[in-house]
């Protein structure tokens, strides 16, 4: 196996030369044939000594095919392992470039060193540079895996085709006659083609980001082309290419829930019973509601400049995010995850509009006051959120208990890592929660996710009582809770947020901006939080922005607060 | 890592866990609109033209703003956006339900630079003259302070034009909520495909 030292060294050029002289090879034999032909016995000729030229000619003729066929699929071979060396290349370039610029050096053995860790760190970033180069530590270990994982693999094939070429164990395809030579060439330059690598079996970002950079540009369009379902969900592969291979499932998935659909429609029809003693009603109900998202999606992805970033259908109810905006190349993304009763069909055009307008508001802000930095903001409907069924409040997914959160974090927080990681600079990356959706932000940030901002509202709790558990730089995490917000009193998957030491509070009243005089709308319960135009809506705009010194702080504490004031000592 | 199924045993589970799912089914999220909503909320907005319309007036009025701007008060020419110049999504709020609704947001870019404390009411008057000729109020003013000024004009479906100038100067215009064309001109919503 190749080590990384190896694989450093490693060049296309070598490859694109022995390509081109196969290439001449194969022209010239292919000539060859052409003038074979012509020498064929003439038809007048019979006899002993005819039969015996005819057959000889037959037999130089089928072993000038194997041979065309074997130099084609060497050269096939030899052309796709340039291609797939540039690729590697790419990675390794990624890669290096990577640790350079956060003080780390990759050796030959692979092994990722710390040789330039930051001097004079001030004390309040200590924590956060810390986590910061852990991440990225993380990811180049995961990175240099994957380059040799797919180096082996290219070697492997590139060895196994010659191998073949060497044991004359190449395929002519059939071929009988010398004019079948081209057929021949193009039966041994499918034999010669190399394999495309999977993506690394529960991989992290950090391994499908290294195994994405390791392939070419035509191995990435094959993917897209012939595998979407491979990279569409898979945190670290740039969004654009999730994007695109999103949007062609959902034109599979479409085409296989309808046929779902009439099969479980015909099968209810068929029996007596309906779906008394079946559970065909109860599945219709299922991909019903997984055809609304579809239709939902398409809307709202033809409103334009729109970005399908995740998209299942697996579950029992879909799953979908969409950006406003474009997430690999924004200077600010904020990740919005909402709570109770969120769901694609039904919750997907609100809070889309919502992102819209909150991205307007940000870039309003920043043209302004600002750098002129660009926006993108996600509606993260990527989790199973509670539902208010009766099935759903009484089940493992209901709201009175933190399991839809946790196994919403655990999905929440490799799609957060996964923004950083597949883009060629960090973004300023920033997660909002509301209500449940607070409580699945609040888990997912105890991991280091590279989020540099947290803005959490109309919480019952982050699932946390320290806020030091969330792992964003100090002074980076701010809760909005507006007055008759009861779910923001309640404390219960953790403290109320409104008592957290160390919390940054924003405002939710009307209030008048202290710096430029500007007024802004209160919003008041639980649900009006993103309203356009709203106090609680301009502090998420310029805490996206990474404009914080503009935000309008105030903790709103109501008679609820009062009663959810922590006991010290009883938590 | 603080495991909130930890932070729970601290209460009785039982009765938290009721006040929690009463609780947050009374402030809960988001509900399926109903047909008669849908219904309603429609014929709402088939009194007001169709997004495209619409958008036609007020990319006019924009570039009559901007052209104006520059001419008479010869302020720097506006530079678009790397990104779109239009951006669009459903209605959100009450007309959320209604999925053939649509608003738009028009950027202009920035005019790079301020325009001055003393030219400000004129640029002002410059702006409001034109957005009376198209269903706008009265300007609100949002911010006025030296070297800082913004303004924001209103219609009656909720469009809403910004105005201002620190750093930079902005314009930037949002829609209400308006039906697509095709829907405006079919007349009744188009019926979701699919019941769950």
């Amino acid at each position: 196996m190749a080590s990384y030292g190896d694989v450093r060294r490693w060049r296309p050029g070598p490859l694109e030369d022995t390509e081109q002289a196969l290439k001449r090879k194969s022209d010239s034999l292919l000539r060859l044939n052409d003038e074979f032909a012509e020498m064929a016995t003439p038809r007048e000729w019979t006899g002993d000594a005819a039969t015996s030229a005819r057959r000889e000619h037959g037999r130089i003729t089928g072993r000038m095919e194997e041979i065309v066929a074997s130099v084609s699929a060497a050269r096939s071979a030899t052309g796709d392992a340039s291609d797939a060396v540039i690729g590697l290349r790419h990675a390794v370039e990624e890669a290096e470039e990577l640790a350079r610029a956060h003080g780390f050096a990759i050796g030959d053995d692979g092994a990722v060193n710390d040789v330039a860790p930051p001097q004079d760190v001030p004390a309040d970033d200590v924590d956060e540079v810390r986590r910061e180069r852990e991440r990225i530590q993380t990811e180049l270990v995961d990175r240099v895996e994957q380059i040799l994982r797919r180096a082996t693999d290219i070697d492997n094939d590139l060895a196994d085709v010659l191998r073949k070429v060497s044991n004359d164990e190449i395929g002519d395809d059939g071929a009988t006659t010398l004019a079948a030579a081209a057929a021949a060439a193009a039966a041994g330059a499918a034999q010669g083609g190399l394999s495309v690598l999977a993506p690394p079996k529960g991989g992290s970002p950090g391994d499908n980001a290294g195994w994405w950079d390791t392939l070419s540009k035509a191995e990435q369009q094959a993917i897209i082309a012939n595998h979407p379902e491979w990279i569409g969900n898979r945190d670290g592969i740039p969004f654009t290419a999730r994007d695109e291979a999103n949007r062609a499932r959902l034109e599979t998935e479409k085409t296989r829930l309808a046929a779902e659909r009439r099969r479980l429609q015909a099968d209810l029809d068929d029996n007596l019973f309906g779906g008394l003693f079946t559970n065909a009603d109860a599945r219709l109900d299922q991909v019903e509601e997984k055809l609304a998202s579809i239709e939902v999606i398409e809307s709202t992805l033809d409103k334009g400049n729109r970005q399908l970033l995740q998209f299942d259908t697996s579950p029992e109810r879909a799953e979908a995010a969409i950006a406003n905006g474009n997430v690999d190349t924004a200077d600010h993304v904020a990740v919005f995850t909402p709570g109770l009763t969120s769901n694609v069909p039904d919750s997907m055009v609100d809070y889309d509009a919502n992102m819209d307008n909150l991205q307007s508001r940000t870039q309003d802000e920043l043209r302004k006051y600002g750098d002129g930095g660009s926006v993108a903001t996600v509606t993260w409907i990527g989790y199973q959120a509670p539902q208010l069924s009766a099935d759903s409040i009484f089940s493992d997914n209901s709201v009175a208990s933190d399991q839809a959160a946790a196994a919403g974090a655990e999905k929440l927080t490799p799609f957060l890592q996964g923004i950083d990681t597949a883009r060629d600079t960090d973004a300023h990356l920033t997660a909002l929660g509301h209500s449940y959706g607070s409580t699945t932000t609040g888990l997912a940030l105890q991991n280091d996710t590279g989020v540099d901002e947290a803005v959490f509202f109309g919480s019952p709790g982050l699932g946390t009582n320290e806020v030091n558990d969330i792992k964003v730089p100090d002074g980076h995490a701010t809760y909005i809770e507006a007055k008759r917000d009861a779910v923001g009193d309640l404390g219960y998957f953790g403290i109320d947020p409104s008592h957290m030491d160390g919390m940054d509070y924003a405002t939710s009243a009307e209030a008048r901006h202290p710096g430029d005089g500007r007024v802004m709308n209160e919003v008041t319960g639980h649900t009006s939080y993103l309203d356009d135009g709203s106090t609680s809506q301009y502090n998420m705009a310029v805490i996206t922005g990474g404009m914080s010194d503009r935000v309008l702080h105030g903790a709103d504490r109501g008679i609820g607060d009062v009663g959810s004031w922590p006991v010290p000592g009883t938590y | 890592m603080a495991r909130p199924g930890n932070l729970l045993m601290n209460k009785p589970r039982v009765f938290a866990a009721l006040a929690a799912a009463v609780t947050l089914v009374v402030g809960g999220c988001d509900t399926s609109p109903s047909e008669d909503d849908v219904n309603e909320k429609f014929h709402e907005l088939m009194q007001r033209s169709d997004i495209e319309t619409v958008q036609d007036d007020y990319l006019a009025l924009l570039d009559r703003i901007r052209t104006r701007l520059v001419n008479d008060l010869g302020i720097t020419p506006f530079i678009p956006d790397k990104e779109e110049p239009i951006s669009a999504s459903g209605c959100p709020g009450d007309f959320s339900a209604v999925l053939e609704g649509n608003v738009r947001r028009y950027t202009s870019g920035h005019s790079p630079g301020n325009i001055p404390d003393t030219e400000w009411p004129r640029a002002v008057d410059l702006v409001t003259d034109i957005t009376s000729n198209h269903g706008f109020s009265e300007p609100k003013t949002v911010v006025d302070r030296k070297g800082d000024h913004e303004i924001a004009i209103y219609d009656r479906y909720g469009a809403e034009l910004i105005f201002g100038t620190a750093k930079n100067t902005i314009l930037s215009l949002s829609t209400g909520c308006h039906l697509s064309r095709e829907a405006h001109q079919r007349g009744t919503p188009k019926p979701r495909t699919y019941d769950y």
